[in-house]
């Protein structure tokens, strides 16, 4: 059975971390990860947000707010007994975003609660939820081998990770009781060229190793009141094992150029133990703690040879998000069954006209019945009643009772009352013109020249009714009212007995023309809505679509596809997505070897693009690939409600991703063979994964009680590659049973792994006293007057460890 | 009825007058039938407004009646003769007044009717 475990990711670091580790699982895998493991992150910055596989997110984030920091730390103060650690509430106030790059803050985030949550309840929570899920899946076991090991991951230089580390791992201890294993994995920054601008960095990473040390000591002990009113005195270590490593590599070679790729050898190493290493590495890890060989600190060097099919899956499918998206805001051509055609606007503007007279025959039709009473057919029996002198008082008075704007019991009441049914019928018909040529021509240019063709043919009716002396205002309707009714009595055309009819006529006539009085300000407010962004108007069904939203959306997309630089907070876009990976593919620096069956990544993915093509069976991107059947203008709507990029982003890219993996757009590729027949190329490789991770000066000579191994996913290709490797009189790797693990789904790369211990963090990091000296020391030539020393030290402090 | 419908001779102010009078009360009579009829007749099913549709009736009805009259004047011109076209006789101007006058009436009618539909569906016009 494989062993319940949790990996809990601080900071957006440990994110970052838990994201590369769901995407390796899945790419191997193709689930994000399995049934006995669970990703939890915790996170202070409200903006941060998992990004998932095709298949979604697997990562759990717990939001630790730190809004109104004053208010959590007087809280903490009444509850908690006062300790002795809370920060000053004046430095509280100059803290900034997050835990603000101070400690103590991000144990505030950790403890305090707020009008966000109980932060300290909700990472409680969070935690017995993955517990409880993870001990499921092994729930009729109850052998050691089964019980709970949790990895805790993320980096030691802000203010969270570095002042959180020691009571998480007093407080996974404190929860899950039956707890096998508790590993730390913690990033440190790495050896400084310069140190100027990131002494709070090295300050804050030198604390926590600090109070690790401290409560790794038998003599001491972690006692606290937590919010949740327990209280314990803790004398055991807090970790079994905290594993540190960086950017640099102990042998010198050049530092990993970024932090992405750091983040992505921690996801690999997590990633590796979840699949399978775990066991095998704890069986090493239990000899040697017997042994003396590795003590409470450890490290690692790892490296891979690997056919990068998942980068190249992402990369394609980007380019086809980009491709698609680039369809959508063409501002001069769209796609209309396949072909490729010109926006003539002419041409939309012609339609358009005769659209709205369409609309507007459909609206004053909708105007002709109230409640079933069909107005027309009243209209004619009063014509008749007038000409057949049924009425009291004079014809002319008559009519103008029948429409003017005084009562409240005639046509105009009548139709006035009933307007919203028209306003209904203009705004679905304008909704339903635009959404259906979107529907059609899947351009937002095309729409938007819809909806603005469709407001200028309102707009020129307004001018003509305007013109012909016609207004809103009821007293102008009043006066044209008694012109009209007046010309109903001359002229009548009883000599050639055609009286009824033409009474009838001009009745209907002036009953039109109430409806356009009736009609002017809801159409010059439907202009508006249209034009401006202060007003909001509502169909039946639809609120009317604006100018605004168009020029909003293709501004966003544009972001997106990187045709502007109107990126908003950084925010991801398929651009910057598809340099990333061109950048990671080609970071000699990381310790992986990617190779190819074609010789390079470019032809790969042009390869897998046109495979795509063929299989898809049209070379024509469509809004049905990334959101199937669901309507563009809706979708793209709730999107802007929400995190556009993101979701946008995430959404096109999981679509692509899954469609090139069902068409099979990208074959796997055997990677031990590759080795077999590059042996040279393939032992230099290897040869840097026993190069770990940390500047250490102490030598960390090989032990057989430390593991040492490479995996991948046939045992008898590991120990061809081993033979190899022999040939090339490279024998770091033994084909021995301890050399050797096989993961059988683990496709397309062969990874080398080799675990250091043994060396004390205060006393063998290379420039441990340069991140002392960060800890102890103001910065030189600092501005701000009000950093004095013991407020810099007590901003690198989180624990009373001195 | 020969004397004031086919006669072309003056013979006085007086009969000159009553003939007028007399073409003036028959073409309107005509005039009204031929209306009638057409009015019957033409743009039943026409969708546009009816008083258009009686006005447009009335200019046909004048073309209709502008040929029956047209007919009228050969008949009697052919029954009077070529030689009693005397264009250069005042008298025969005199003798043939009332149906001058119905004939130049007609064209102007005609005029002024087009003239005011124009005016109606001209599209400055609420009515």
């Amino acid at each position: 059975m494989a062993t319940p475990t949790i990996i809990i990711g601080i900071g957006t670091s440990g994110l970052y971390t838990l994201e590369n580790v769901q995407r390796f699982y899945y790419e191997t895998y193709k689930t994000n990860r399995p049934d006995n493991v669970e990703y939890i992150y915790l996170e202070t910055n409200e903006n941060n947000w998992p990004i998932g596989t095709p298949i979604g997110n697997s990562i759990s984030r717990v939001y630790i707010s730190l809004d109104n920091m004053a208010d959590m730390i007087a809280e903490i103060r009444s509850t908690c007994d006062n300790p002795s650690w809370l920060p000053d509430s004046k430095v509280v106030v100059t803290a900034g975003l997050g835990a603000g790059g101070i400690r103590s803050c991000g144990r505030l985030a950790l403890w305090g609660k707020n009008q966000q949550g109980d932060n300290f309840s909700n990472v409680i929570h969070a935690i017995n939820n993955a517990y409880a899920n993870v001990m499921h899946v092994n729930n009729n076991d109850s052998s050691n081998a089964n019980k709970p090991t949790v990895f805790i991951t993320g980096s030691l230089t802000g203010g969270t990770g570095s002042g959180i580390l020691i009571d998480m791992g007093y407080l996974i201890k404190h929860l899950i009781k039956d707890i096998k294993d508790l590993y730390g994995l913690f990033l440190l920054p790495k050896e400084p060229t310069v140190i100027r601008g990131y002494e709070v960095m090295y300050g804050n990473a030198y604390g926590a190793i600090k109070d690790l040390e401290f409560f790794n000591k038998v003599e001491n002990s972690y006692i606290e009141k937590w919010p949740n009113g327990y209280s314990k005195k803790h004398e055991d270590p807090p970790y079994e094992l905290v594993q540190f490593i960086s950017q640099d590599y102990q042998d010198g070679a050049p530092a990993i150029s970024s932090l992405q790729g750091l983040y992505k050898m921690a996801g690999l190493y997590l990633f590796l133990n979840i699949a399978g290493i775990y066991e095998k590495r704890r069986e090493r890890l239990v000899d040697a703690a017997g042994n003396s060989v590795i003590g409470k600190y450890g490290t690692f060097g790892l490296s891979a040879i690997q056919f990068p099919k998942d980068q190249i899956q992402e990369y394609v499918s980007s380019q086809l998000s980009i491709s698609l998206l680039s369809k959508l805001v063409n501002p001069s051509e769209y796609y209309q069954n396949g072909q490729l055609r010109q926006i003539s606007r002419p041409s939309i503007k012609q339609n358009m006209t005769a659209n709205w007279d369409s609309i507007i025959e459909k609206a004053f039709a909708a105007l002709n019945t109230v409640e079933g009473r069909d107005l027309l057919v009243s209209i004619d029996k009063e014509a008749i009643r007038i000409n057949n002198n049924d009425i009291k008082g004079s014809t002319v008075e008559h009519i103008i009772s029948m429409f003017t704007s005084n009562k409240n019991d005639n046509y105009y009441a009548l139709v006035s009352n009933n307007y919203r049914t028209a306003l209904n019928t203009y705004i679905d018909s304008i909704y339903e013109l635009v959404d259906s040529n979107l529907q059609n021509s899947e351009n937002l240019y095309y729409a938007k020249y819809v909806l603005e063709d469709i407001i200028e043919s309102i707009e020129k009716t307004l001018n003509y009714w305007r013109s012909i002396g016609l207004s809103s205002q009821t007293a102008n309707w009043d006066n044209e009212l008694r012109k009209l009714a007046t010309g109903c009595t001359t002229n009548t055309y009883k000599n050639v007995f055609e009286h009824d009819p033409v009474l009838k006529d001009r009745l209907s006539t002036i009953f039109e023309l109430l409806k356009i009085h009736l009609s002017i300000k809801p159409l010059i407010d439907i202009c508006k809505h249209v034009r401006e962004s202060d007003i909001k108007l509502k169909g039946s069904n639809h609120e009317l679509p604006k100018l605004k939203f168009f020029d909003d959306l293709i501004n966003r997309l544009n972001a997106l596809i990187g045709k502007n630089e109107e990126l908003e907070n950084k925010s991801i876009s398929f651009t910057s997505r598809i340099n990333d990976i061109t950048a990671d593919i080609n970071d000699t620096t990381l310790p992986i070897l990617r190779v190819y069956p074609s010789g390079s990544f470019t032809q790969e993915c042009s390869k897998a693009g046109q495979t795509y093509t063929q299989k898809s069976g049209s070379s024509v991107c469509s809004m049905k690939d990334a959101i199937q059947a669901q309507n563009i203008l809706e979708y793209f709507k709730k999107k802007l409600a929400g995190r556009f990029n993101e979701e946008v982003y995430l959404e096109f890219l999981k679509a692509y991703r899954l469609r090139v993996e069902n068409l099979e757009c990208i074959e796997d590729f055997n990677v031990a063979k590759y080795i077999q027949n590059h042996a040279e190329e393939s032992v230099r490789t290897a040869k840097r994964a026993t190069s770990p991770f940390l500047k250490i000066n102490k030598i960390l000579s090989p032990n057989p009680y430390l593991p040492r191994f490479i995996i991948g996913s046939d045992e008898n290709e590991l120990t061809n590659v081993i033979q190899a490797f022999k040939t090339k009189n490279y024998n770091d790797f033994q084909d021995l049973k301890d050399g050797k693990k096989e993961l059988t789904d683990l496709k397309n790369i062969l990874v080398f792994y080799d675990e250091k211990g043994n060396f004390s963090m205060t006393g063998d990091l290379s420039y441990i006293e340069l991140m002392k000296n960060s800890f102890e020391n103001v910065p030189s030539g600092l501005a701000d007057e009000n950093v004095t020393k013991e407020r810099w030290m007590n901003n690198r402090s989180a624990y009373t460890t001195n | 009825m020969d004397t004031i419908f086919f006669d072309t001779n003056y013979s006085g102010i007086q009969p000159a007058l009553i003939r007028v009078v007399v073409f003036l009360l028959a073409s309107t009579l005509l005039l009204w039938l031929v209306y009638l009829g057409l009015t019957k007749l033409l743009f039943r099913k026409s969708l546009q407004r009816k008083e258009l549709s009686l006005r447009l009736v009335f200019l046909w009805t004048l073309f209709v009646y502008f040929i029956l009259f047209n007919v009228y004047l050969y008949i009697l011109f052919y029954k009077k003769g070529a030689d009693s076209l005397e264009f250069s006789n005042v008298r025969f101007y005199l003798g043939i007044m009332a149906q001058l006058i119905i004939y130049i009436g007609l064209i102007i009618l005609f005029f002024i009717k087009k003239s005011s539909l124009t005016k109606i569906i001209n599209g400055k016009s609420i009515n």
